[in-house]
């Protein structure tokens, strides 16, 4: 029986020591210690154990002068993160189309000048002034000269060209209507003088 | 074993998570005090991390940089091996910290981590660990008998005591590190190793008892050897 008293008290002896013992066990525990010599000197020896390791706990493992951990962290942290790029060309490079991307753009760019080449010769065959006959096409420039003549009209005046409204406008023609134009760049026609009236019941010339 | 366990665990439910041994001195209710505003200045720092500022990060990490590499250093024994681990637990915690609840005490959550990263290295190591804590072994011999102020007897103090941590197994040795070498609460060491209060205090208790029979013996084997 007292052997199964020291050891109930024994197991707590430790806490005792680090005066971590409350309430009934305490009471219970100081109370055994009264008549119990082996235990007074078992609690005796923890407290010297104790007392080593408070000592050696004021000994640091570290040395104090020892460099700080977070340049190497923030390093760790900045390599960890992926590079910015411009939202426009993240997307291909981080799918590593960026060359796909870049031949895809050039075709583009090849066929939007193929169909602006195209449309400009399209446009030259339309042009209503140069459609009567064979024998009215001429070189590049005179071209430009055929497509321009036009009699000096008021600006209300209807225009009597069959189809100035749906005449494509290429680099070979004016990008002026005919009818505001005065005089003929062919000299078919002659200068006007500045003396004539603006006299809206004139038909225009027609060629 | 423990016959009183349960009123024993009734009459500490309401212990202050860093309530020292004496809570009713101004000095224990000063700590008291200051520990909750370190918690407010964690909770505020994690937020601040969360947003993008690293500098919050880096305030997080000057904190507890010293005493994390203190309490891995004391169980691994190597100052470099304890300054790789530490720099992995801030790394760890960085990574999860989206995931941490701010309710929590931030401190805890680190050193939990750091332990366990410190126990992972350890049973890695293939140097044999004590089978049992009530098994101690007894080697050689150490001339030193009192605590000395000097230095050196210090200094090999220590170096004697890291010697008889050696010997306790790793789970009884970490709560009697946490608990006597670097001072953290019951509740705090409780909240460390992921055990209940009354588990880490059967535990301390081992470990402490275990400490004493290894160091009563080590004198005892200096003074045969000394006569």
């Amino acid at each position: 029986m007292g052997n199964l008293q020291c050891k109930w008290v024994r197991d707590r002896l430790p806490l005792l020591a680090g005066n971590e013992l409350r309430g009934a066990d305490l009471r219970r525990v100081e109370r055994h210690l009264i008549g119990c010599a082996p235990c007074r000197e078992h609690r005796s020896s923890l407290g010297q154990a104790l007392k080593v390791l408070h000592l050696a706990a004021a000994y640091p493992p570290v040395s104090a002068e020892a460099p700080s951990l977070w340049p190497s962290l923030a390093q760790q942290i900045r390599h960890s993160r992926p590079p910015a790029q411009a939202p426009l060309f993240a997307w291909p490079r981080r799918l590593g189309l960026w060359p796909a991307y870049s031949f895809a753009g050039a075709c583009l760019l090849a066929i939007a000048v193929t169909v602006g080449l195209r449309g400009q010769g399209t446009g030259k065959q339309s042009d209503p002034h140069s459609l009567n006959t064979a024998a009215n096409h001429k070189p590049a420039p005179a071209e430009v000269v055929k497509q321009v003549p036009e009699p000096v009209v008021a600006s209300h005046e209807p225009s009597e060209s069959p189809e100035p409204a749906s005449e494509a406008i290429t680099a070979f023609t004016e990008s002026v209507p005919s009818a505001r134009i005065g005089y003929d760049l062919d000299h078919t026609i002659p200068m006007p003088s500045g003396r004539e009236s603006r006299d809206t019941t004139r038909q225009p010339t027609t060629y | 074993m423990w016959k009183s366990t349960e009123s024993y665990n009734r009459s500490q439910d309401t212990e202050p998570l860093s309530q020292e041994a004496d809570p009713s001195t101004a000095q224990s209710t000063e700590a008291v005090g200051d520990a909750r505003a370190d918690e407010r200045g964690d909770a505020w720092l994690v937020e601040q991390v969360r947003g993008g500022d690293d500098q919050a990060f880096a305030a997080l990490v000057a904190r507890y940089e010293r005493k994390l590499i203190r309490v891995l250093a004391r169980l691994v024994h190597d100052e470099e091996l304890a300054r790789d681990l530490a720099q992995e637990t801030f790394w760890k915690v960085y990574s999860r910290l989206d995931r941490f609840d701010t309710s929590r005490r931030f401190g805890p959550w680190l050193f939990r981590i750091g332990v366990n990263l410190c126990l992972d290295q350890l049973r890695r190591r293939e140097a044999p660990l004590a089978a049992s804590i009530d098994q101690p072994h007894g080697e050689g011999g150490w001339a030193y008998d009192l605590p000395d102020a000097d230095p050196r007897i210090q200094a090999e103090l220590a170096q004697e005591v890291q010697f008889i941590l050696e010997k306790i197994p790793v789970p009884y040795r970490t709560i009697l590190v946490l608990r006597d070498l670097e001072g953290f609460s019951s509740a705090e060491v409780a909240a460390i190793v992921g055990r209940r209060e009354a588990t880490v205090r059967w535990r301390l208790a081992k470990a402490r008892d275990a400490f004493r029979e290894h160091w009563e013996r080590r004198l005892e084997l200096t003074r045969r050897e000394a006569n």
